[in-house]
């Protein structure tokens, strides 16, 4: 634990990688609400009636906004969708030499010209992963509801905050449950980059022979780079309302966006910081093609 | 003065006999099996002598549960699975007729919720007295009759006369898709034998009545005049009082729901309190509240009763039970006092009460959150009128029967929301001046009486004219939206001291009324209009000292149908701020998704 704290100082040295990463995202991002932008401003900006956009998420001018105009919403709605597709393709492509640097441990000096070729080469086995995992949280998905719906019966006669609570503790074991795929699926990409040259099979055989074992460990590494993350995003969102409902006008937009996309920032250097955690323990486990040359003795 | 309970009950009787002669009355004297789950019994009824009928007609409400194609569950999917899982259908048979104490045997015939007595061979200048034998059975968990566990709600469980109309003939209701009970009023007389364990809540007190070493209780009930007569029964009902005015609340809850009761209490005072003021005094002088375990969340009206399903996290996160329990005490009103058609007319009983809700959440809670207030982000009860109101926008018009309505969510997003908006929008029309005076009237000509929609018209036009009734037609009698719009703002100099401002207002689904609108000058003044529209579409040229620098249409929301608030007024400079801040509220919550779906 104490360790994987410790491993945050390890983050500030990878800073052109968190911020290339959060580019990545936030430059998608603004591709992305372009289009919407320019739909929408040309409406907001000549009424009156969307002014108290300005200081306060106003519901009524969002419902009036989307909902008033039926068949444009969902077409963003799809266009949105595409572009996450994208999105997850290129990460696809990334993790290759993402998984390659941590599990190797050689992410302080990164080589480029090795962490591109470690995309090219891994980019079809992360697909392979990925469409699997999509399969695994669908069934997941389905076995934690009916899970969860268990638990549920079990609260028939709750009312009130408890029912609230009782709602939250479900939305949490389902989030574990999720959370849980997801480092399996990385114990799979680690596993990848550590193994070359094993077949797919044997590749899940390894990330689950590891997995079960870790599984707990695994799960507080996340948590532990999580909650800061958390902390910050809360921070992030309470400190804008309050900014734009006090300050308001363009400055206060400002001063919102800034901590928009620091929380935006925080989580790409969440994923990274656990990475390196992560990638500390598989190493400790599975060495692969990581293995330190042994010193043979000549006779 | 206290007087003791019987003799309350006897005062009680006096003033009910005494007031007899108006409406007829059913007495009723039944039973219920708790093994069985069965109320079984018989339902007296005199019938009118001044003019003859060749027919008895009744209607048999449980047969509605009788299976999984009825047209009752046509659109109830969760209702009917229920059913089906539990294989516990309801309905109700009857076992004998009795006309003059005279056994018809089989002259009778049933179909669905209808029952139909020949009476050609009778002839006499005494009432006839019909007595029906009946045996309801009681589906596990159905909607307004249902059980569940050893809670029930009992509606419809009686067979009662189908309704006579002016010219002498029987109406059955239809009982389909998203359809209520439709009754005529009665003095109710009812007797009713429960398991002694169990706690009987109908309208009004009711007076018990238990032999020594038997285990049931007889609950005797004398209350009208009403359209229904409902009752609730649980083992575990505890009670929490309030009297307002001359009128006393009584809810029945179970010991899990105590935390939420204090704010349903404040609710259904502030309705009663709201609805004597605004509209007309109570009738019955006490509202029952009661807890049931109805298969869905929200509440059922009855006649001096009202039940609520048990609510989960609802009143912890929003004032959504406040709503629904302001909705269903509103109903005593439009519902239980004026009764309405609910299935031909259900925006009279419908709208009318969602709108009185909207107006009585704004009185007590405001108009900034009325409903949900969380993190920023508010909303009102209007907000979600309004989001629900376009869903379903130009499809149906809020005058139809509520089984014309091809799906539960258009019934519900045009009789409740739309509904409720158009109202509102008449009665801003009527203005402060009037609107009392319309719902005072309208309320007193039609208590204890069955208004249609023409009704409804006649006292607008009494009230404010024919020009407010053509309001009516449009927005009540046809699907069109309508919405009102002003574009192309500019200033040109005229002279050398004035300056010519013209735009161009619009409006579609034409209203023939004349339209507030208000221009707001570059010095800070404003100045208010009116547009008399000819035309849908309409460019308005001003000279004024000063050029314009913005312009809104309907300044005092009258319109509250008005589909789409944005266009509803314009700007000289445009203000990029709203979008901006939008868009990129946007953008964070698209890197939100792309993180989730990338991991990264
Ligand atoms: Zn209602």
């Amino acid at each position: 634990m104490i360790d994987t704290v410790k491993q945050i100082s390890r983050l500030f040295k990878i800073k052109n990688l968190w911020f290339g990463l959060f580019f990545l995202k936030a430059g998608l991002s603004l591709l992305l609400v372009i289009p919407f932008y320019l739909i929408n401003n040309a409406v907001l900006s000549s009424s009156l009636f969307s002014k108290s956009l300005v200081n306060s998420w106003d519901f009524s001018v969002l419902s009036e906004m989307f909902f008033g105009r039926g068949e444009i919403f969902p077409q963003y709605l799809i266009f949105v969708f595409v572009g996450a597709v994208i999105y997850a393709a290129i990460i696809q492509f990334i993790n290759g030499g993402l998984y390659y640097i941590f599990v190797s441990g050689q992410f302080e000096k990164i080589d480029w010209r090795t962490f591109y070729a470690e995309c090219g080469l891994r980019f079809n086995f992360h697909i392979k992963i990925t469409v699997m995992m999509i399969f695994v949280y669908i069934l997941l998905l389905f076995a934690g509801m009916f899970f969860v719906n268990i638990i549920g019966m079990a609260s028939g006669h709750l009312v009130g905050m408890p029912v609230v609570i009782m709602t939250g503790f479900k939305l949490l074991i389902l989030g574990l449950i999720i959370l849980a795929a997801s480092i399996f699926s990385d114990c799979a990409r680690a596993a990848a980059a550590a193994y070359p040259d094993k077949p797919f099979r044997e590749i899940l055989t390894i990330a689950s022979g590891y997995f079960k074992p870790s599984l707990k460990k695994l799960l507080i590494i996340y948590l532990i780079t999580y909650i800061p993350f958390f902390i910050i995003w809360i921070v992030a969102e309470w400190l804008s309302l309050t900014v734009v409902g006090s300050i308001g006008g363009l400055i206060g937009i400002m001063i919102e966006i800034v901590l928009l996309q620091t929380c935006s920032f925080a989580r790409s250097g969440q994923k990274l910081w656990y990475l390196i955690s992560f990638g500390k323990e598989f190493r400790s486990k599975n060495q692969g093609r990581f293995l330190p040359k042994q010193v043979t003795l000549e006779l | 003065m206290m007087l003791p309970k019987t003799a309350a009950i006897f005062f009680i009787s006096f003033l009910f006999f005494f007031n007899a002669s108006a409406f007829d009355t059913l007495k009723i004297t039944a039973e219920l099996d708790t093994t069985l789950k069965q109320v079984s019994g018989v339902v007296e009824y005199k019938l009118p002598t001044n003019f003859e009928l060749s027919t008895f007609e009744f209607q048999l409400f449980p047969n509605v549960y009788f299976s999984a194609d009825t047209p009752y569950l046509d659109d109830k999917s969760g209702l009917r699975d229920r059913l089906i899982n539990s294989k516990k259908w309801g309905s109700m048979a009857i076992d004998s007729i009795l006309l003059d104490d005279k056994n018809i045997g089989d002259n009778y015939s049933i179909e669905y919720t209808q029952g139909i007595v020949p009476l050609n061979d009778y002839q006499s200048d005494q009432p006839l007295i019909i007595k029906l034998y009946f045996k309801t059975i009681v589906p596990e968990s159905g909607d307004r009759l249902s059980y569940l566990g050893s809670n029930y709600l009992l509606d419809g469980w009686f067979p009662t006369p189908a309704v006579l109309k002016k010219n002498h003939e029987w109406y059955h209701p239809y009982y389909a898709r998203n359809s209520e009970l439709v009754s005529d009023y009665y003095f109710y007389d009812v007797k009713i034998l429960v398991p002694s364990d169990l706690m009987v809540v109908g309208p009004g007190s009711s007076l018990k009545n238990s032999k020594e070493g038997e285990s049931t209780t007889e609950h005797s009930f004398l209350f009208g005049p009403a359209h229904d007569f409902a009752l609730a029964i649980d083992p575990d009902y505890l009670t929490e009082e309030s009297i307002i005015g001359t009128d006393t609340i009584r809810i029945y809850y179970r010991d899990y729901e105590y935390s939420i009761i204090q704010k349903i209490k404040q609710a259904a005072e502030n309705s009663i309190e709201y609805m004597t003021e605004y509209v007309g005094d109570y009738a019955y002088n006490s509202l029952n509240i009661v807890f049931s375990d109805i298969g869905f969340s929200g509440g059922i009206e009855f006649p001096a009763l009202v039940s609520l399903s048990t609510p989960r996290g609802a009143p912890v996160l929003s004032n959504a039970y406040d709503m629904l329990t302001i909705h269903e005490v509103v109903h005593q009103w439009f519902y239980g006092m004026v009764g309405s058609n609910q299935v031909e007319h259900p925006w009279l009983d419908e709208s009318l009460t969602n709108f009185f809700t909207l107006k009585i959440l704004v009185h007590y809670w405001g108009d900034s959150a009325n409903l949900f207030d969380l993190a920023g982000l508010k909303t009102t009860m209007r907000d979600m009128n309004r989001l629900n109101m376009t869903l379903f926008m130009g499809e149906s018009s809020i005058n139809q029967p509520s089984y014309s309505y091809y799906r539960g969510e258009s019934y519900f997003s045009t009789v409740y929301d739309r509904g409720a908006l158009a109202i509102e929008t008449i009665d801003n029309l009527l203005g402060d001046s009037l609107s009392q005076i319309f719902w005072k009237t309208y309320f007193e000509k039609f208590k204890f009486a069955h208004p249609i929609p023409d009704d409804f018209r006649n006292v607008i036009v009494k009230t404010a004219g024919d020009s407010l009734a053509a309001i009516y037609d449009i927005l009540i009698d046809s699907p069109i939206s309508i919405d009102f719009s002003v574009s192309n703002l500019s200033n040109r100099r005229f002279d050398s001291t004035d300056a010519e401002i013209s735009f161009v207002l619009n409006q579609k689904g034409t209203v023939n009324y004349p339209i507030d609108y208000r221009l707001y000058f570059s010095n800070g003044d404003s100045l208010d209009f009116k547009w008399q529209p000819q035309y849908s579409t309409e460019e308005i040229v001003q000279i004024a000292p000063y050029p314009a620098v913005s312009i809104l249409v309907d300044p005092d929301n009258k319109w509250a149908i008005d589909a789409n608030l944005i266009n509803n007024s314009i700007v000289i400079n445009p203000d990029n701020r709203p979008g901006f801040r939008l868009s990129a509220g946007i953008m964070f919550l698209i890197e939100s998704l792309l993180s989730f779906v990338g991991g990264i």
